[in-house]
């Protein structure tokens, strides 16, 4: 399997094409903006986008849907039944699809947005805003807020430490190092004198 | 990307390495698979979907390769020369790097989050969309680099030059610092 990383200028958010080592039917997630650089790397290996995956609705993550559906006729799949104009197949917490041998399963983590999804491929987390390195997104107030990290603590942190994290913006990750080093979410489990206290350890190894 | 193969080790949970079903720690012959790896790193242009978490490099050269979708958790680094080379989505969390030099390298969507570095040279490198948070870096040296949207959230820096950089985007929250220095770059454009 093969995983490749665009970065959209336009909403600054990242796209994944997921797809076989030799080409063929592959999954596309959050078309931020369809520009030439995502087209070749769809085009020089052999793809054609067969399935489009919504983290949530927000248009940094879906303004590039309706070029992709001229050119590749894909099957949309987000958590709501209607994505601006277009319509999408709906996934609930827990289902999951398969396209060209890539196993999929939908986790649903409200708090970020009403219809945030992570996709589950193998021992990657495609966690769009849920979920980025060192931070966790944005929330309209401190009890969303609040929500979003108890249900990334239930539902993400329970995985293996060894699982990738591929987020819709900013840099890939792990889950251990986002256990251990996401202040937003280590600033609920430790306090600020636990917290100084590892900091000074870490210093006076110097 | 590197195969998603977890060691068949009892309570291990790392990956499996190059055709193997164990890690690379609890392979039998680990003195032959390094010999095979520090090979392939000679001899290959593209390094591509290997997975050798836990290894020890030490004083060789792989300048000008081309190193994609692989994992290289937990290994260490000395005397490594990685110059002019290219990474995209690579893994080196928790690493250690001593003494290795990264010039003019061009390092996207990688992590090397929770890796003590020491005495490490980034200097005029494209470093956009990396993970360093976590990181110990001791007298390294990022200067000229493009640290576009690159974290070290949670780090220990002491002794590290980020002169000339690009930092917007940059993310320097929680960051344990002593004798940085940020002159002539945009640290007003970094999170802090």
């Amino acid at each position: 399997m093969r995983i490749y990383q665009h970065f959209s200028v336009v909403g600054f958010c990242n796209t994944y094409v997921v797809g076989q080592n030799n080409g063929g039917k592959a999954v596309l997630i959050d078309p931020g903006h369809v520009d030439n650089e995502l087209i070749s790397i769809i085009e020089q290996n052999n793809y054609t986008i067969d399935t489009i995956l919504l983290t949530h609705r927000h248009e940094a993550h879906t303004s590039g849907v309706g070029t992709l559906l001229k050119l590749y006729n894909p099957k949309i799949y987000a958590y709501t039944r209607k994505v601006y104009d277009f319509d999408v197949t709906e996934l609930a917490d827990g289902d999951s699809l398969e396209c060209n041998g890539i196993e999929i399963e939908a986790i649903h983590l409200p708090g970020h947005s009403v219809d945030s999804l992570v996709y589950k491929i193998g021992h990657a987390l495609f966690t769009g805003d849920t979920l980025m390195a060192t931070r966790i997104g944005s929330t309209p107030g401190f009890i969303e807020r609040s929500l979003l990290i108890k249900i990334i603590k239930k539902k993400l942190l329970n995985f293996d430490d060894n699982t990738l994290i591929f987020p819709g913006h900013g840099a890939p990750t792990k889950i251990k190092n986002e256990r251990l080093f996401n202040p937003d979410l280590t600033e609920e489990t430790a306090s600020p004198w636990l917290r100084n206290q590892i900091m000074q350890e870490r210093v006076n190894r110097f | 990307m590197f195969e998603f193969k977890t060691c068949k080790k009892e309570c291990c949970n790392a990956f499996a390495t190059l055709d193997s079903d164990f890690c690379y720690r609890h392979s039998d012959n680990k003195e032959a698979l390094l010999k095979k790896m520090s090979k392939y790193f000679e001899t290959e242009n593209l390094i591509r979907d290997i997975n050798f978490s836990h290894a020890e490099f030490e004083n060789f050269s792989t300048q000008q390769k081309n190193f994609s979708s692989s994992n290289f958790s937990w290994c260490t680094f000395r005397n490594v020369d990685f110059s002019f080379s290219k990474f995209t989505t690579c893994f080196f969390d928790f690493c250690f790097f001593d003494n290795c030099t990264f010039k003019e390298v061009d390092i996207r969507y990688s992590v090397f989050s929770g890796s003590k570095i020491i005495n490490c040279d980034f200097s005029d490198s494209l470093l956009i969309h990396n993970n360093f948070a976590g990181i110990d870096a001791w007298f390294c040296n990022f200067s000229g680099c493009d640290l576009y949207f690159t974290t070290f959230c949670s780090s220990c820096l002491r002794d590290v030059n980020f002169e000339d950089c690009n930092l917007k985007k940059a993310d320097f929250r929680e960051t344990e610092q002593r004798r940085l220095s940020f002159r002539y770059s945009n640290y007003e454009d970094a999170s802090k």
